[in-house]
């Protein structure tokens, strides 16, 4: 419960600073292209493959997993520059 | 505070309630309210089967006295208090759920009849058996069906509580907001005064932050003290904005003037919190903090988070549960916390973008690949006679994943899947391992990619 409060109170001061900035809900469109909806069909269309053909989902949890890498990565160098490992 | 608050300005307020009649309970699992005319019957529709003795109890009238007695037609005695009603009005047995008649004996006073009798029967809490009568349903008869009463080890439990009131905790409702509040009062408790109390406040504004102005944030909807014994009703509907909002329900045992008689075991303050329509991160995270706050506190005030931290409790105390409980995240505070972060931080703008793409990537969802059809020429030259081929990808993605699915080892049972997936997993892992370790120690790299960096 302790660390719960924490938390929450953590929450709740980010929240209180960052809540008045504009919600994002939906990727842009550039030049006309629908970028949000063309993820959100790709995505759909790939994971009916998926529901389908199950070696697939495996691969893709792998890619996800490598996404998740990268994208520490990069919270890694946007907060440690060139001290961040692997840099 | 608040609650201490409430409670002062409940007991200032001239008494208006309470018109149930006081009735005595010389038998624990009786509760019995005459009222009205006319029409009375049974409701055995939650009974498996009819097989039942009843306990009636003679009840003060009220009203100058006098002691009607309720008689169950074609009821038996069986012992005190206990009848049998395995013969119904015809004559024939009550063997099927629904709704029966019973007769109903005034002896002296023209006291309202109509009621609902409903029977109770939890064998997990070991009440089937009274008086050496198996089977026993317990009952209560009161004016509606539609109140519920807490079924405790030995009997419906009539100590002074609160037996019910909403909006129910976590309940999500529309802008026209029913308060229903049913109160039991034993007539043991009266004596002194008790004040009885719902009203709500608002909880979806940050004070510090950015109050609305004008907004009511606290609103008393009844108070008063309790002057005769049994059932207590209060409703009321009221129009609310959409919004977070707090609910709360009491009963307190006062001693001289207003001061609240803190050993009391009477003193029952019920907490529920709502949405109306639509909630708000701020009322999201209020609702979220206010119930870990309660936990913290082991405050009698929680309902539904206020178990656990009966671990803490210094007469029963387990240093390991205590701990437990105290350091060890409970898991819909959490995800409440984890909500209120994408709400209010993950979702913004620009980083949102990122967290857009992990949501579509997270969704569920499958889409429905397009089929298409196209006419097809199968006449000899000369003749147009056509006919249509349709082609499915669903359809056929569907057959082939139900054949990898199927196809199994009949020597072992496994079906192909089963078999085959731990080898896929295992090439899929040491390909994330391999694309890791080799984008931490660079071998990926070109010789003169790794040469260039050096001389840069």
């Amino acid at each position: 419960m302790i660390f719960n409060l924490i938390i929450n109170l953590f929450v709740l001061i980010l929240g209180s600073i960052f809540h008045r900035l504009p919600e994002v809900t939906t990727l842009p469109t550039i030049n006309g292209y629908d970028i949000d909806g063309a993820l959100v069909t790709g995505m759909g269309d790939l994971r009916t493959f998926m529901t389908a053909f199950w070696p697939l989902q495996d691969m893709f949890y792998g890619f996800l997993a490598i996404m998740a890498y990268y994208g520490i990565k990069m919270l890694a160098r946007l907060f440690l520059g060139h001290r961040a490992p692997g840099h | 505070m608040v609650t201490l608050k409430r409670a002062l300005i409940g007991l200032v307020i001239p008494t208006t309630f309470l018109i149930m009649p006081a009735f005595a309970l010389a038998n624990t699992i009786v509760n019995i309210s005459p009222t009205v005319s006319s029409g009375k019957y049974v409701d055995f529709s939650t009974l498996p089967e009819a097989i039942h003795g009843i306990d009636d109890e003679n009840y003060d009238g009220g009203s100058g006295g006098g002691n009607p007695t309720v008689t169950l037609r074609g009821a038996s005695h069986v012992a005190d208090n206990v009848h049998d009603l395995r013969t119904n009005s015809s004559g024939g047995p009550f063997l099927s759920n629904g709704v029966y008649n019973i007769d109903y004996y005034n002896s002296s006073k023209a006291i309202g009849t109509t009621g609902y009798i409903t029977f109770f029967n939890d064998a997990s809490v070991g009440i089937n058996s009274l008086d050496g009568v198996t089977n026993f349903y317990w009952f209560k008869w009161e004016k509606t069906a539609s109140a519920t009463y807490t079924v405790v080890a030995g009997g419906i439990d009539l100590t002074t509580h609160i037996v019910s009131f909403t909006p129910l905790e976590g309940a999500i409702t529309s802008n026209d907001v029913t308060f229903a509040l049913h109160i039991y009062i034993n007539p043991d408790d009266l004596g002194t005064f008790l004040g009885v109390q719902i009203g709500y406040q608002n909880i979806d504004q940050n004070y510090l932050l950015s109050n609305i102005p004008g907004v009511t944030h606290d609103q008393v909807l009844f108070a008063g003290q309790a002057t005769t014994s049994g059932d207590f009703y209060y409703t009321a509907t009221t129009t609310l904005p959409d919004g977070n909002y707090r609910a709360q329900a009491s009963i307190k045992r006062t001693l001289i003037g207003t001061f609240i008689n803190p050993f009391s075991h009477i003193n029952d303050t019920q907490n529920h919190q709502f949405v109306v329509n639509q909630g708000t991160y701020i009322g999201n995270l209020n609702q979220n903090g206010f119930n870990e706050f309660n936990s913290i506190l082991g405050s009698t005030t929680a309902t539904s988070t206020a178990a656990s931290s009966i671990n803490c409790n210094p007469l029963t105390f387990a240093i390991n549960q205590c701990l437990a409980f105290l350091f060890i995240p409970g898991g819909p505070q959490l995800d409440n916390s984890i909500q209120s972060f994408q709400d209010g931080v993950a979702t913004r703008w620009p980083w949102g973008y990122f967290y857009r793409v992990y949501s579509i990537f997270a969704n569920p969802a499958t889409n429905t690949l397009p089929s298409f059809t196209t006419d097809i020429v199968i006449g000899p030259p000369g003749n147009l006679a056509t006919t249509s081929l349709t082609y499915d990808p669903g359809d056929m993605i569907a057959g082939a994943g139900s054949l990898l699915e199927t196809v199994h080892d009949n020597q072992h049972g496994k079906s192909f899947r089963e078999v085959m997936e731990p080898f896929v997993l295992l090439v899929v892992a040491l390909m994330v391992v391999f694309t890791i370790f080799s984008d931490i120690t660079g071998s990926h790299k070109h010789h003169q990619e790794q040469a260039s960096h050096k001389l840069s």
